[in-house]
């Protein structure tokens, strides 16, 4: 270990394990933040869908992502979701059928110095992004995606299937409180006084 | 206290519940904002005449608070929504609190960590300042329900307790 006053970084687990791109350092940060249900853990597609979201938020396209059969989807994040848990960053908590990731020790330790080197803003957009979806169910997640990025419907195989619930998985994201009665209206095509009257009462 | 209304609790509180003459009381002890865009929408309202816009602006201050640019992302880079322009006040006001129903605006004032309540945080604010009588108090309950606006059984609950105490 070199002391930092010979201009030489501490331990590091940034330098160690190569984090030297947007897809890693986001795919760290996002894995340490909580979702509305106080978890960490993520599953590919709130993953995916968690990134995407924040790079719309931040009108940045670092990342490479395709419209692909479920949507935007980037290759480059899945192979570092890999790597990671390869170098053992991360690991998967949830089972081999359904996978979910978490950090592990030194994962955490890799988020925590990132941290650091980000702005409060970019933190809270991304601690936004996954508070809008990571407890969202499948289906509730595309759609949402779907209907913010319309150009992500490009190539999907289910747009089409999630369209024929939209009232329903627009009511759900109300209620969730993932859109306001503005654009649940918008995203209906009606007037605001009567999608509210269509909500369910005694929710 | 200073207060920013977003569009359902003013009109919740305004219209439907028809609390105007204590809503005017309230604001001689308290300094009650609405952001332009909130105004814009009530006079769009279908039974609004011009003597409730005077009422209304008797009793909130219209104010057209400078755009947070920070908060358009939140927002899908779209600035008609009422929240976006109540968030942008109190950032500018930090002693001011927000009034925010929907969950969503909500939850972005909790992120920028905005002082934050709602049109029942509001009424419980009212009775306590002694500006809603038990005849007040003992409508309001079905008044909300009647209102046509969403509120949770949740929040439905903390009002009960509220007019009931």
């Amino acid at each position: 270990m070199f002391p930092v006053r010979y201009g030489l970084e501490m331990m590091s687990v940034i330098l160690d394990y190569g984090i030297d791109s947007e897809a890693k350092a986001l795919l760290l940060l996002a894995l340490s933040m909580r979702d509305r249900n106080n978890q960490r853990e993520m599953d590919k597609v709130h993953i995916q869908k968690t990134i995407k979201y924040f790079e719309h938020m931040q009108q940045d396209n670092s990342i490479d992502f395709s419209n692909f059969l479920h949507g935007g989807v980037s290759y480059e994040l899945q192979e570092t979701l890999e790597t990671f848990e390869e170098y053992g960053l991360v690991e998967n908590v949830g089972s081999s059928r359904y996978p979910k990731y978490a950090l592990t020790e030194e994962g955490e330790k890799g988020a925590e110095e990132l941290t650091k080197k980000r702005s409060e803003e970019e933190l809270r957009r991304l601690k936004f992004a996954k508070l809008q979806l990571n407890d969202l169910n499948f289906d509730e997640t595309l759609f949402f995606m779907y209907m913010l990025l319309p150009a992500t419907r490009e190539n999907s195989i289910q747009f089409e299937r999630l369209n024929k619930k939209r009232k329903i998985l627009v009511q759900k994201l109300f209620l969730k409180g993932r859109i306001n009665s503005d654009i649940a209206s918008e995203w209906l095509g009606i007037d605001k006084q009567t999608f509210l009257d269509s909500l369910p009462k005694g929710c | 206290m200073e207060y920013i209304f977003d569009c359902s609790p003013a009109i919740l509180l305004f219209e439907k519940c028809n609390l105007r003459k204590q809503l005017r009381r309230f604001s001689e002890n308290n300094k009650l904002y609405v952001p332009l865009r909130v105004l814009e929408e009530y006079k769009k309202g279908k039974s609004v005449k011009p003597s409730d816009v005077k009422e209304f602006q008797e009793i909130f201050s219209v104010t057209n608070p400078k755009l947070h640019n920070d908060l358009l992302p939140y927002f899908n880079f779209r600035d008609n929504y009422g929240e976006i322009w109540v968030i942008s006040h109190s950032l500018a006001h930090s002693e001011c609190c927000c009034v925010i129903d929907e969950e969503f605006g909500r939850a972005i004032a909790t992120l920028f960590n905005r002082k934050l309540t709602g049109a029942v945080g509001i009424i419980g604010e009212m009775k306590k300042q002694g500006f809603l009588s038990q005849n007040d108090l003992s409508h309001l309950i079905e008044d909300v329900k009647k209102s046509g606006f969403f509120i949770s059984k949740k929040l439905l609950k903390v009002l009960e307790e509220i007019c009931s105490q």
